[in-house]
C-alpha cells in the first residue's frame, strides 16, 4: 500500500522575511519542513507500522526542498519524490494540487494521503481539498484525532469552542493534520543514518503532463507588515500599576 | 462552472455563508456582511439554520438583500461537511452567484475550500480586506510578517475573511427570504457524534477579548487565574504553546502560529514570554496587555501596555478593580 505524505519546504517561522521585489522575498533564509507536515508524517508512519505498505514523501518546490524530503526520510518515510519547479512566484494551490495528483497517479493508487492543515508561509488552507477532488477521494482537514484501520478512518475534527466532532471516513481518503493530532518524534540516529540510503526521485514539473495553467490567484504585491505597539510599561507599586491599567483600558482605549 | 453571466445592467452577486448560534447571527458575521457590502453587489446570505424568520430580519439590518435558507428534502440539515458544501454549490448555481464569501471560522475552513475545489474556483482564506471592484484581497502571509495583495481570477471566486477585521456597520433594508431545497449527494463521511469541550466555552478565533496564559502560570490548576480574569472581562481563554506543551492547557486553547489566530480588540497575555510564533497568532489584536514577572521578557517590547509582576499578585488586583466598576 502506498501512503503519501505531502510535505512543504517553508521559511523558518523565526526568520525575517526581507522583500526583494513586488512579489518576491529573500529565500536564503533557513527553510525547514512545514510544522503541520511533521504531524502528517507521524500519522502516516504510524499507519504504515500497523497496516503495512510504504510511506512516500512528496514535495513540490525548489532544489532546496530536497532537505525537507530528506528530513521526511529521517522521520520515517520510506522514499521521497521531489517535483522541481522553477517558478519565480509561489504557485497557487490549484496548480500545486494538480502537480501532486499527477505524481500520485503516476506512482500508484493511494492507500491514504496525509498533509498538514496549512503551510505557514502561503497559508492557503486548501491544497488537500483540491488534491482530494483530483483523486476522487473524501477529505477532512483540521483533524485532531485519528484512529486508522485498513477500511475506515475515525477522524476527530475540532469545532467551535473546542467541541469535537467524530467522523468515520472510508479508506483511502485525504487527511489534513493539525498540531494536536500527535507529537512528532525527533529522528533517532539510526533513522538519520538509514535515511541516507533511502531513494529520492527528482523530476521536473515540465516532465509531468500538465497543461500550463494560468494563475488563478496572482500575487500583486507584498509589503512588510508594520506592527507598532505603544510599549507602555506601567511602573510603580503593583496596585498603582493595576489602577492605571484599568483606567487606561476603560477611559482611553474604551475597551472595558 | 461559470454560473454568473452578466451584462452591464445586472448587478453582480455575492453569497455569504451566515453562521448562527441558536438561530441568531454570530456577531462575527455582522462584520462579514459589512465587508462584502460594496461595489454595487447584491448581497445574498446563505443559512442552514432552519429558523429563518428572525434571521431574515436580522440579516436585513446588516445589509443582506436576500436570505436563502438551504435545506434538504426532509428539512434543515445538521452540519455535515459534504452535504453543506453541496448545498452551497447548488445554491450558488441556482442564484448565479459571482463571489462566495465566508468567515475563516471552523466551519468556513472546511466549507470554503470544499466548495472552491469542486468549482475549481480561486480561493484566498484569512483575508483582512476585500475589494470587489477589482477582485483583490489583502491577506497576511508568513505568519503575519507580510501583507499580500492578491488578485483572484475567474468566476465564481471564493473568499474567506478573518473574523473581526471589519467593524460591523448596519445597512438596513427589507431582506427577502427564499427557500432553497436540494438533494444532498451520497455521503462518504459519516458524522458520528459531538463532544463539548470542558475547556473552551467561547470560540477563541472570533472573540472580542482574549485572556491567555503561558508557561509562567505554572500548572493546570493555576490556570484558574486565567479563567477568572477571562470571566471578569467576558473574554475567551487562550494559552501559549509553552503552556499547552507543558500540559497546563488544552491544545484547543493554543494561540499562535501552530494554534489559532485571534483578532480581538483586547488581548491580555499572562505569564507569556512572547515567542515569535506566539505573535503570529495575535498580530491583528487591537490592544495587547502583557503581565510577566520577567522584565526582560520579549513580550514587553511588543505590547501596548505591560505590567512587570507576578500574575498571581497582579490578577487579584485587576479582578478587584474590575468588580468594583460593575
Amino acid at each position: 500500500m502506498q501512503i503519501y505524505v505531502c510535505v512543504k519546504d517553508v521559511p523558518d517561522s523565526a526568520a525575517s522575511i526581507r522583500l526583494t521585489g513586488p512579489s518576491t522575498y529573500d529565500e536564503s533564509v533557513i527553510h525547514l519542513m512545514n510544522p503541520y507536515d511533521e504531524n502528517a508524517l507521524e500519522a502516516a508512519c504510524a499507519f504504515r507500522d500497523t497496516a503495512g505498505g510504504e510511506v512516500i514523501a512528496l514535495s513540490f518546490g525548489k532544489e532546496r526542498a530536497l532537505n525537507t524530503v530528506r528530513a521526511a526520510l529521517s522521520l520515517g518515510a520510506d522514499r521521497g519524490v521531489l517535483v522541481l519547479s522553477d517558478h519565480s512566484q509561489m504557485p497557487d494551490s490549484i496548480f500545486t494540487s494538480r502537480v501532486l495528483a499527477e505524481v500520485i497517479e503516476g506512482e500508484g493508487p493511494p492507500g491514504m494521503v496525509f498533509t498538514g492543515r496549512s503551510a505557514i508561509d502561503s497559508e492557503g488552507m486548501q491544497t488537500m481539498f483540491r488534491l482530494a477532488a483530483h483523486l476522487g477521494l473524501p477529505v477532512l482537514s483540521d483533524v485532531v484525532g485519528l484512529d486508522l484501520s485498513t477500511e475506515t478512518v475515525r477522524a476527530v475534527r475540532e469545532m467551535d469552542g473546542g467541541t469535537r466532532v467524530s467522523t468515520v471516513i472510508p479508506v483511502p481518503c485525504v487527511i489534513g493534520a493539525s498540531k494536536a493530532l500527535n507529537k512528532p518524534h525527533y529522528p533517532t540516529l539510526p533513522e538519520i543514518l538509514r535515511a541516507r540510503s533511502k531513494p529520492v526521485r527528482t523530476i521536473h514539473v515540465s516532465d509531468l503532463k500538465i497543461p500550463p495553467l494560468s494563475s488563478r490567484v496572482e500575487i500583486v504585491s507584498f509589503s512588510a507588515a508594520v506592527e507598532e505597539r505603544k510599549g507602555h510599561i506601567l511602573s510603580g507599586p503593583l496596585d498603582q500599576a493595576c489602577d492605571e491599567l484599568i483606567r487606561i483600558l476603560r477611559e482611553e482605549e474604551k475597551l472595558i | 462552472m461559470n454560473p454568473g453571466v452578466h451584462n452591464s445592467e445586472t448587478p453582480r452577486r455575492v453569497g455569504l455563508l451566515l453562521e448562527t448560534i441558536d438561530g441568531v447571527l454570530k456577531p462575527s458575521c455582522r462584520g462579514l456582511i459589512t465587508a462584502f457590502r460594496q461595489a454595487g453587489y447584491e448581497v445574498f446570505g446563505f443559512s442552514f439554520c432552519g429558523e429563518w424568520r428572525s434571521l431574515t430580519s436580522e440579516a436585513g439590518t446588516w445589509g443582506v438583500d436576500v436570505l436563502v435558507g438551504i435545506e434538504g428534502p426532509s428539512g434543515p440539515l445538521e452540519w455535515h461537511p459534504e452535504a453543506w458544501a453541496a448545498g452551497v454549490m447548488d445554491t450558488v448555481e441556482a442564484f448565479r452567484i459571482d463571489v462566495i464569501g465566508g468567515l475563516t471560522s471552523v466551519i468556513g475552513r472546511d466549507l470554503l475550500p470544499r466548495v472552491a475545489s469542486a468549482l475549481e474556483s480561486p480561493l484566498v482564506m484569512d483575508c483582512s480586506a476585500v475589494d470587489l471592484s477589482v477582485g483583490t484581497v489583502l491577506k497576511p502571509m508568513f505568519s503575519g510578517k507580510v501583507s499580500a495583495v492578491l488578485k483572484l481570477v475567474g468566476s465564481p471566486m471564493v473568499i474567506g475573511l478573518r473574523s473581526n477585521v471589519v467593524s460591523p456597520v448596519p445597512s438596513p433594508r427589507n431582506c427577502e427570504f427564499r427557500l432553497h431545497r436540494f438533494e444532498p449527494p451520497r455521503r462518504s463521511i459519516s458524522v458520528k457524534g459531538r463532544q463539548s469541550s470542558p475547556f473552551l466555552r467561547k470560540e477563541l478565533s472570533e472573540a472580542d477579548v482574549v485572556v491567555s496564559g503561558g508557561r509562567g502560570v505554572g500548572s493546570r490548576e493555576n490556570f484558574l487565574v486565567v479563567e477568572r480574569l477571562a470571566d471578569a472581562l467576558g473574554a475567551a481563554e487562550g494559552a501559549s504553546r509553552g503552556a499547552v506543551d507543558a500540559g497546563y492547557a488544552d491544545p484547543s486553547m493554543q494561540v499562535g502560529q501552530t494554534g489559532k489566530t485571534v483578532n480581538p480588540k483586547l488581548y491580555v497575555a499572562c505569564g507569556i514570554s512572547g515567542a515569535l510564533q506566539h505573535f503570529a497568532g495575535i498580530r491583528g489584536a487591537g490592544v495587547v496587555v502583557a503581565i510577566n514577572s520577567d522584565p526582560d521578557a520579549p513580550i514587553f517590547s511588543r505590547c501596548d501596555y505591560g505590567i512587570v509582576g507576578d500574575i498571581f499578585e497582579v490578577a487579584p488586583l485587576l479582578l478587584a478593580r474590575l468588580a468594583k466598576s460593575r
